[in-house]
């Protein structure tokens, strides 16, 4: 598709009606997008020898351009609720505890901020959970810039990691371990071109309302964005310390360090080294004394900046869940029923369930320790102590970069469906539980039940669907049997 | 609580004096009307407010009103809860002079009593449930804090008198704007003392029936009562002053005076003794009701169908769609797509998922072209000036929509025969049936009735919308016409048949009607008709008229 069709467009909608809004104008761009990149992706079957990546230079301009105005729609959507309706976002979605947990609220954030302000120190009362980061990050656009500038920066963090998933697409295609990568015999390749991964991403609702609710979340999904992309593009030692940077945001991205080892391992770029284990181990334990590194760098930074509490306000506020506000997690409700004297051992079952993950996912999907990280930030996105949607729509917006996998996925109506209705059950139960006082917390947390199951089920299917390709590729010769069992 | 261990002292020689004292303020209006009530109520011994406030809202124009409210402090306690009695000058019923009147006893008998232990606010509100509404805000420090104020409102009983000398029962009407209940218990109390008082309690005012009828009468009286409940529920509008306070979580509803010719009847005392006892067992009230009661149909006056019965009439309902929605996801795209043969496997998965990719981003716009043009429905009326919006304009405004999204409907429908778009009903109808599934499940929980609703007028013409997969024109057209007679413009004008006596003057808009509750009330009719029911119903229209 050409600028010249998308132009026909905008004077079609224009001309139609003078009813139409500015938003259906977008809406109109937006179906046209991605009708044309579903034509332009699709379309040709490719025989397993030929890798798609090598398409025309004047197509990757075009597709350059596109994701270009997909940004550029993304932001000024953001910008004009921002900034023409702030009543809309501080009413009904500031305050959503599905939105914004005691970790990453934005309300809590402007306290830090002032606290700090003040010369007093933010970590010592109970408020303030972030990292001294954002502090950093804020201080300027919040004590001399007016406030639209510090809403700015969470409309471009959101912005710029839809940009870094629209590259990290690009660059699966190109990649040295994907493109040298078999494919399945006889198999159409679908691939999701990167304006259209960065679509879904930008205009997926989850993300719209998790970036106009202000949640720091954001920058924690530009950090975990950015260690994968430089992770796949070659530079491990960037990748590690935007890792310990993701882990100082909010300390469940830590667990990307495994497949981030791989990947400095040679996973990706050197694929005939894979038989040489030396060289495999050597390099991950490299990254991972590199990540310590840049952990205990910033850490004696912040202390030397903030004092040492501000570790137990953050670090532990996340490990200890000592903040037991409902959210869309397991935990709140857990451990408010739960008797003080197990409450240790039980942090430490609950906490070992998000993390135990680790090593067995990057390693049983070692051959591709991007697809390990896809799948590592869905298993944080629904064990993590203070979930949010927003850490659903970094996982949502993960996934079609892996479209390829669509076609073996088994339970999509299953688990789209359950996230739905835990979606749209928790304002209904929250609404009952709280504002009408007719419910009560077992309604909302039997909504997170549901929410979370449809999580696990849609990770459950992605890995199951990946390994099945595998297969596939593998043994070709089995995939035109019939099983039959006796 | 213990309804009716007390004796109740309601009904002396000076009671009737105080009520009697209020008789000039029913002549007079406005201002005067109110300095009268508050004199009355000062004379009594109650700390006393004038509330006066105007609408700025560009819906509702230029209404004005008082509402006086007199605290009367309890003895035994510090003001941190209250109990609210509440009547309106004007109903439904014309004027409810002998409301008002009877407020005026009822304080002058709990002024001289000692065991209160929650505050007695006594409310007279001007306009019915915009007066609750605006004082409520108010009380609750929303726009101009009241001076003379209580604590946390437990309960709230609003009594709605037509002028009449006796009475021969009362009717308590229950629901709020969206659909919320008061906690069961309260209605099991005001039943119980009641019939106390020989002054027989139904529900919404359908008579009771005589021992001696038969099973058949019973039954169609249990219907025809949980038709009413559901309707009230459902639409919730005109239901009583009482509404608004549902909407502060505090449980309330009204007791209307229904009145009887023959002189056997009970006179206004009784009423008044059936509060008194009322708000005696609400005085004993510990902390809040009990949580489990709060959803709840009543089958007849003394049987209820609690939520763990009627949900899973609701979840089959939307089991329904699902299962449709399923099948119709499974059969989608070309038939190559689902050959048997094990060797053409891989070729089949292939098309299946090429189908896949090059329709659903056409599916997913037409999703949203529609919902765009509701959003647009629904946002106009707040941005018109308030001066243009009136009953007839509203019904212009339902109908000028109707036919922009015809041409909405034409163009889309018209888009999917073109050569370059592949496009399947079924996957539109998988879609859509997934939607309507997940609006009813999710709104059953919170509201039966509403969900009920949305399943009648939406989900069920999207299953019967279209079969087959090449229909002949006849079968097109006819499913058309249904949809049409299924469309929110259709089903606005004829609704008002069904609603109340007084929807039913031909010049009132429903549209308006619900716009003015979402707006005053926060009720969730008007968005799910703009934003749920209105794009449904086109998008029907879409899948009827595809190839």
């Amino acid at each position: 598709m050409t600028a010249d069709t998308l132009e026909q467009v905008v004077r079609e909608s224009s001309k139609q009606s003078p009813k139409r809004s500015k938003q259906e104008l977008a809406n109109a761009l937006v179906e046209t997008l991605a009708r044309g990149a579903a034509t332009n992706t699709g379309g040709k079957p490719e025989a397993s020898s030929s890798s798609s990546s090598s398409s025309l230079p004047k197509q990757r301009h075009s597709e350059g351009a596109r994701l270009m105005r997909v940004l550029a729609l993304g932001f000024a959507l953001r910008f004009a609720i921002l900034a023409f309706s702030p009543d809309f976002v501080s009413r009904h979605l500031a305050a959503r505890v599905e939105l914004s947990t005691p970790a990453t609220s934005y309300k809590r954030l402007i306290e830090g901020l002032h606290l700090a302000a003040q010369g007093i120190s933010p970590f010592d009362g109970g408020l303030f959970h972030q990292s001294p980061l954002l502090l950093i990050l804020f201080r300027v656009p919040f004590g001399w810039l007016p406030r639209i500038c510090s809403d700015l920066l969470f409309i471009a963090a959101d912005v710029l990691v839809a940009l870094m998933l629209a590259k990290i697409a690009a660059k699966k295609t190109t990649l040295p371990g994907f493109a040298s990568r078999p494919l399945v015999p006889g198999e159409t390749v679908f691939r999701c071109s990167p304006s259209v991964v960065a679509m879904l991403y930008l205009f997926n609702p989850l993300t719209l309302a998790t970036c106009l609710a202000r949640s720091t979340i954001v920058f924690s999904h530009l950090a975990t964005v950015s260690v994968l992309y430089f992770g796949v593009s070659d530079k491990p030692d960037l990748a590690v310390a935007l890792a310990a940077v993701a882990t100082h945001l909010s300390l469940y991205p830590a667990v990307l360090v495994a497949p981030l080892a791989l990947m400095a391992g040679g996973m990706l770029f050197q694929p005939e080294a894979r038989s040489r284990s030396s060289s495999l181990a050597a390099g991950a334990v490299l990254a991972l004394c590199k990540f310590a590194a840049c952990f205990a760098a910033i850490h004696f930074l912040f202390v030397l900046l903030y004092g040492s509490n501000y570790f137990s306000a953050t670090f532990e506020f996340t490990l200890q869940a000592t903040d037991l506000q409902p959210n869309v997690g397991l935990f709140w409700y857990f451990f408010i029923e739960i008797f003080d004297e197990f409450r240790q051992f039980f942090i430490a079952v609950f906490q070992l369930t998000a993390l135990a993950f680790t090593v067995p996912i990057s390693w049983r999907f070692r051959d591709d320790p991007l697809f390990g990280s896809v799948m590592l930030v869905g298993v944080v996105s629904a064990l993590k102590s203070y979930p949010s949607w927003g850490d659903l729509s970094l996982f949502l917006g993960l996934i079609p970069i892996y479209e390829e996998l669509a076609k073996y996925m088994q339970y999509t109506f299953l688990s789209a469906n359950l996230l739905l209705y835990g979606l749209g059950l928790a304002p209904v139960f929250w609404h009952l539980w709280i504002e009408q006082g007719s419910g009560n917390a077992n309604f909302f947390y039997a909504a997170t039940l549901v929410y979370v199951f449809g999580q696990i089920t849609l990770l459950f299917d992605l890995g199951s669907a990946q390994l099945r390709r595998q297969l596939d590729i593998e043994h070709p010769e089995t995939r035109e049997r019939t099983v039959v069992q006796e | 609580m213990m309804p009716g261990q007390v004796d109740v002292g309601f009904g002396s020689h000076g009671h009737m004096e105080a009520m009697r004292q209020m008789d000039p303020a029913m002549h007079m209006e406005g201002d005067k009307r109110a300095e009268h009530v508050q004199r009355v109520f000062e004379s009594l011994g109650l700390d006393c407010e004038i509330q006066r406030f105007g609408s700025s809202n560009s819906v509702d124009k230029g209404l004005r009103g008082n509402n006086v409210h007199g605290v009367l402090r309890a003895p035994r306690s510090d003001a941190v809860e209250a109990l609210v009695i509440a009547a309106s000058w004007e109903t439904k019923n014309g004027t409810n002079a002998n409301a008002v009147r009877l407020l005026a006893g009822l304080a002058k008998y709990a002024a001289e009593q000692v065991y209160w232990a929650k505050d007695l606010v006594f409310l007279v509100t001007d306009s019915g449930e915009r007066g609750t509404e605006e004082w409520l805000r108010a009380y609750h420090g929303e726009g101009g804090m009241l001076q003379v104020r209580s604590g946390l409102i437990q309960a709230a009983l609003a009594l709605d008198l037509p002028p009449a000398h006796s009475y021969g029962g009362i009717s308590l009407h229950f629901e709020g704007r969206s659909g919320q209940l008061p906690n069961l218990d309260f209605l099991n109390i005001i039943k119980h003392v009641a019939r106390q008082e020989r002054l027989p309690a139904v529900v919404h005012a359908l008579p009771d029936m005589p021992r001696s009828s038969s099973i058949m009468e019973k039954y169609l009286r249990s219907a025809r009562l949980l038709l009413r409940q559901v309707r009230a529920q459902a639409v919730g509008s005109t239901v009583g002053v009482h509404a608004p306070f549902l909407r502060y979580g505090i449980d309330a509803l009204t007791v209307v005076g229904m009145e009887r010719a023959d002189g056997r009847a009970s006179n206004l005392v009784s009423v008044g003794r059936t509060v008194e006892a009322t708000l005696r067992s609400l005085n004993n009230l510990l902390e809040r009701f009990h949580q489990s009661f709060f959803f709840y149909l009543l089958s007849s006056d003394k049987k209820f169908i609690s939520i763990g019965n009627y949900v899973p009439a609701v979840a089959m309902l939307a089991a329904a769609l699902l299962f449709h929605a399923m099948h119709l996801w499974w059969f989608q795209g070309p038939d190559s797509a689902r050959s048997e043969t094990p060797g053409d496997r891989i070729a089949r998965i292939n098309t299946y998922h090429q189908f896949l990719r090059s329709s659903l981003p056409g599916s997913a716009a037409s999703f949203v072209r529609v919902h765009v043009m509701g959003a647009i429905l629904f946002a106009v009326p707040f941005v018109v000036p308030k001066v243009v919006l009136t009953d007839s304009t509203a019904t212009g405004y339902v109908f000028t929509m109707f036919v922009a999204s015809v041409t909405l409907i034409l163009h889309l429908a018209d888009s999917m025969w073109s050569p370059h778009m592949v496009s399947d009903w079924r996957q539109l109808k998988a879609l859509a049936a997934v939607y309507v599934a997940w609006v009813v499940a999710c709104l059953s929980v919170m509201n039966f009735s509403l969900a009920i609703a949305v399943f009648v007028v939406a989900g069920m013409p999207l299953i019967f919308t279209r079969f087959k997969d090449k229909p002949s024109r006849a079968h097109r057209a006819c499913a058309v016409a249904m949809l049409v007679a299924f469309s929110p413009a259709v089903v606005l004008s004829a609704a008002r048949y069904l609603l109340d006596c007084e929807m039913a003057d031909l010049s009132r808009s429903l549209f308006r009607l619900f716009l003015k509750d979402y707006s005053f009330f926060g009720s969730a009719v008007y968005p799910l008709i703009c934003l749920v029911y209105w794009p449904v119903n086109m998008l029907c229209m879409v899948i009827a008229m595809m190839p």
